[in-house]
């Protein structure tokens, strides 16, 4: 076990570099001493942890030592739950983003686009925004859509920050790109496709990064108050019931490092997709 | 002037036909029972349920709990994070050593800590208010953090020639200038404490708003759930306008100070 | 000579509503282009020339008056005019060759890449077609702007200082281009500057504007030989008449403000 950590910890060493600069960490001479110092806590922590769990000064139903856990992730990375359950909660959280994204999207570009619906739609959606999210799960649970509740329960978190970024986007468009439109005769397809549509992108993309990490936020309590349908929320639930301390710490890694990832991918999208908002210095 | 009043009103009347539509079409459909009164249940009589409910004291007492726990919760959470957040933005070499391990623990979704403290702290009252705690305490920092650090230059320059102490530079400086930003992180605080507060009475509590809900639904009373949705949803939108009615008040007293 | 791009202007009057109060912006304007000439209009900051440019793209409707192109009243933008903006307005999300292509309609793609192309070289970017507008600089950006409103042929071209952010040697290279490029479609153009010299090396007449409200002082002719000669005497003397013109009428406001 320990040669395998040493061996693990030998090539995050020789790739930091590439490890770096692929996080997009600022670059300077001072960053190794940053570091140093970042780790300085979780360290400390860490080597606590180990010493007590090693004197047996914790007790390991509440705080289950670093070798527990690993050794629980190798139990359910063994029989196949980890990876299943985690792989659900996935196409979960994709189903329910997508979902909730789309109606986010086009209730956004709706509202943005007509002043009328505007004045007609937004009082109610603000109504309904005001309900704190996992109010809406017993709801859900009563007209026992099953899987269906579940995602829905995703989707509505999902779709808020969706229109509200997307309608933002759309009546920020600049009045200046509009004329230009008029000026070339555009008819309303036109304008939409245009200059509304990539104008207010950019804004739409916040939204949706957004969107997806509410998504996954919601994933694990639809799986908490929405059980029987798998999940690594679920999965956590059913390990808090049998006491699996180590087991519930794998998990709650598992889904820290599934939903940076997503915030990752969807910031570098975001800034991929709204280079053009640059200026002439920012490019070289 | 009179037409802008006018159109004002008029605004807010459009407001109303899609409410007022859904509450007809929902009497309807409930008159001519297409679905079972677990799934669609008639708005009137919701409005019934709801001042039973009242009357009966039942849904204060809920409410008088709920809040208890959120504002605990959240008055731990929100100082926590403001103390962090003001030492992290005045010492960088502190920002260096606390903010990856804050920052590797906000990426777990916060739905995710429930198993992990009820394990610690059983399910009675200290598991909820140190969840709602957790999910105050990110905003805040954050907010207060970028107040502070976001505080112009040209402010500190002024403090520096007039040799502040670091407590008046503090007091007379950073915070009446952090102060726009100290309230956002005030308002996504208060929101997300109760958020998570009915999280935490849907899987452990025996009394709350949250609870009202799942009992509502344990009973398959559709109407009591909405009950439920519909005054958690008021109460959240209470607490949001109070804030920003203090903001507004606050930050106007605060300008003409600034100014002289 | 073509026989279309004759415009005239009748007593137009333009008043704009804020908050109640009417600002009286254009006052009884009369103008009339002959085809294939070449305008500008010189007049200080605020005085309308911003706003006499959009009635005649048809930008803004509610104005007194009657516009006319070739005998027809206007109704609206058409491709007929088209218009370089004060600022490029390309749009950021677009190359350069999309931006330039943005106006053309009905055309196969064969043709429009033609069309685009063609104009890519008229204002000499080739090399750019794929870039972006942030990565052009600003004389770039102009001439951009420039291909992009004249993909349609319009009949009538309007300029509304399309060389103000530009310094002082790109613009003078900018001239010629514009004149050949005026020269090479064959249109009408009128153009809005603050620039004298720019306005005598390129113009025909010259529409000299006074402010609130914005009224035409003066035409003056500008029957020098092209292409012309800024160091000559005669452009000199034609400089010294049109900053009288200038001067006699802004040396009591000056007194006022300063
Ligand atoms: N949409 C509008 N609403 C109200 N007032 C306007 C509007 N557009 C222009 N004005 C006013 O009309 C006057 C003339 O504006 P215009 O933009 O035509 O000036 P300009 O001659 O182009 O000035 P510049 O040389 O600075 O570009 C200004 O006083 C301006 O405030
Ligand atoms: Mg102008």
């Amino acid at each position: 076990m320990l040669s395998k950590f040493l061996l693990l910890a030998g090539i995050v060493h020789s790739q930091k570099n590439k490890i770096m600069s692929f996080l997009s960490v600022r670059g300077n001479k001072y960053l190794p001493i940053k570091v140093l110092e970042g780790t300085l806590l979780p360290g400390t922590i860490f080597v606590i942890w180990l010493i007590c769990s090693r004197l047996n000064i914790l007790s390991k139903d509440f705080f289950p030592s670093p070798g527990d856990v690993v050794n629980g992730f190798h139990e359910v990375l063994n029989d196949g739950s980890f990876l299943d359950n985690l792989g659900m909660s996935v196409i979960r959280v994709l189903k329910g983003f997508l979902l909730g994204s789309t109606v986010g999207f086009v209730i956004g570009i709706t509202l943005g686009m007509s002043r009328f619906l505007e004045k007609l739609i937004t009082p109610i959606f603000n109504a309904i925004r005001q309900v704190p999210l996992p109010a809406w799960a017993p709801l859900l649970v009563l007209v026992s859509l099953g899987e269906m509740s579940r995602v829905l329960f995703i989707a509505i978190g999902a779709c808020y920050p969706v229109v509200l970024n997307t309608f933002e986007g759309v009546k920020n468009v600049r009045n200046d790109y509009v004329e230009v439109g008029k000026v070339f005769k555009f008819n309303r397809v036109q304008r939409f496709f245009k200059i509304i549509l990539p104008s207010s992108f950019p804004s739409t993309l916040t939204g949706l990064r957004l969107s997806l990490s509410i998504s996954w936020m919601l994933v694990v309590a639809a799986e908490i108050f929405m059980t029987s349908g798998g999940g690594i929320g679920e999965m956590m639930w059913a390990c808090r019931e049998y006491s699996r301390m180590d087991l519930v710490v794998v998990c709650i890694i598992a889904i820290a490092l599934v939903g940076f990832t997503m915030n990752f991918f969807m910031q570098k999208m975001e800034m991929f997709f709204s280079f053009w908002r640059l200026t002439l210095k920012q490019s070289r | 002037m009179n037409t802008k009043g006018e159109t004002q009103v008029k605004t807010i009347l459009i407001g109303f036909i899609v409410p007022v539509l859904l509450v007809i079409g929902l009497e309807i459909i409930c008159k001519l029972e297409i679905f079972p009164s677990q799934i669609v249940v008639a708005p009137h009589k919701v409005l019934i349920t709801f001042f039973d409910l009242i009357s009966t004291g039942e849904l204060l007492e809920h409410l008088r709990i709920s809040m208890y726990r959120v504002l605990t919760g959240f008055v731990l959470g929100a100082t926590l994070g403001f103390i962090f957040g003001t030492v992290m933005a005045l010492s960088p070499r502190s920002e260096r050593i606390i903010a990856p391990l804050l920052s590797a623990l906000s990426q777990v979704p916060l739905f995710g800590w429930i198993p992990l403290l009820m394990l610690w702290f059983g399910i009675g009252e200290t598991f909820k208010v140190v969840f709602i705690a957790f999910g105050a305490f990110f905003p805040m920092l954050i907010n207060t953090f970028e107040g502070i650090h976001g505080v112009p230059r040209s402010y500190l320059e002024v403090a520096r020639a007039f040799e502040f102490s670091s407590a008046k530079l503090l007091h007379k400086v950073l915070l009446p200038a952090a102060l726009p930003s100290l309230f956002t992180g005030i308002k996504l605080a208060l929101g997300m404490s109760w958020m998570l507060v009915v999280g935490a009475e849907l899987v452990a509590a025996g009394e709350g708003v949250g609870y009202l809900i799942v009992w509502g639904r344990q009973l398959f009373q559709m109407d009591i759930v909405f009950v439920g949705i519909a005054v958690v949803g008021s109460i959240g939108y209470l607490m949001f306008l109070t804030l920003n009615a203090l903001e507004v008040s606050l930050i106007s007293w605060h300008r003409p100070l600034s100014k002289k | 000579m073509k026989s279309t791009g004759t415009l005239s202007v009748t007593n137009v009057s333009k008043k704009f509503r804020v908050n109640n109060n009417e600002i009286h912006v254009l006052d009884n304007i009369n103008l009339s282009v002959k085809a294939g000439e070449f305008i500008s209009i010189i007049g200080l900051s605020g005085c309308g020339k911003t706003t006499l440019l959009r009635l005649i793209v048809g930008l803004e409707s509610d104005y007194e008056g009657d516009i006319l192109l070739d005998g027809r009243k206007l109704n609206g933008p058409s491709l007929d005019r088209g218009i370089v903006f004060q600022d490029h307005r390309l749009f950021p999300w677009l190359t350069v060759e999309k931006n330039i292509g943005l106006g053309i309609v009905g055309k196969s793609d064969t043709e429009k890449k033609e069309i685009v192309n063609n104009h890519i070289e008229l204002v000499g970017l080739k090399g750019f077609e794929k870039s972006y507008p942030y990565q052009l600089s600003g004389g770039m950006s102009q001439r951009a702007a420039i291909a992009r409103s004249l993909v349609n042929q319009p009949e009538i071209l309007l300029l509304d200082e399309p060389l103000g952010a530009l310094d002082a040697l790109t613009r003078m290279y900018m001239h010629k281009e514009l004149e050949r490029i005026w020269k090479k479609e064959n249109i009408t153009m009128i153009m809005v500057t603050h620039d004298v010299e720019e306005a005598l090396y390129l113009s025909d007449k010259i529409v000299v504007m006074s402010a609130r409200p914005g009224k035409l002082q003066k035409i003056i002719p500008v029957p020098l030989a092209r292409p012309r000669d800024r160091a000559s005497v005669e452009f000199a003397e034609m400089k010294e008449k049109v900053l009288e013109e200038f001067m006699l009428h802004t040396e009591p406001h000056f007194t006022y403000t300063i």
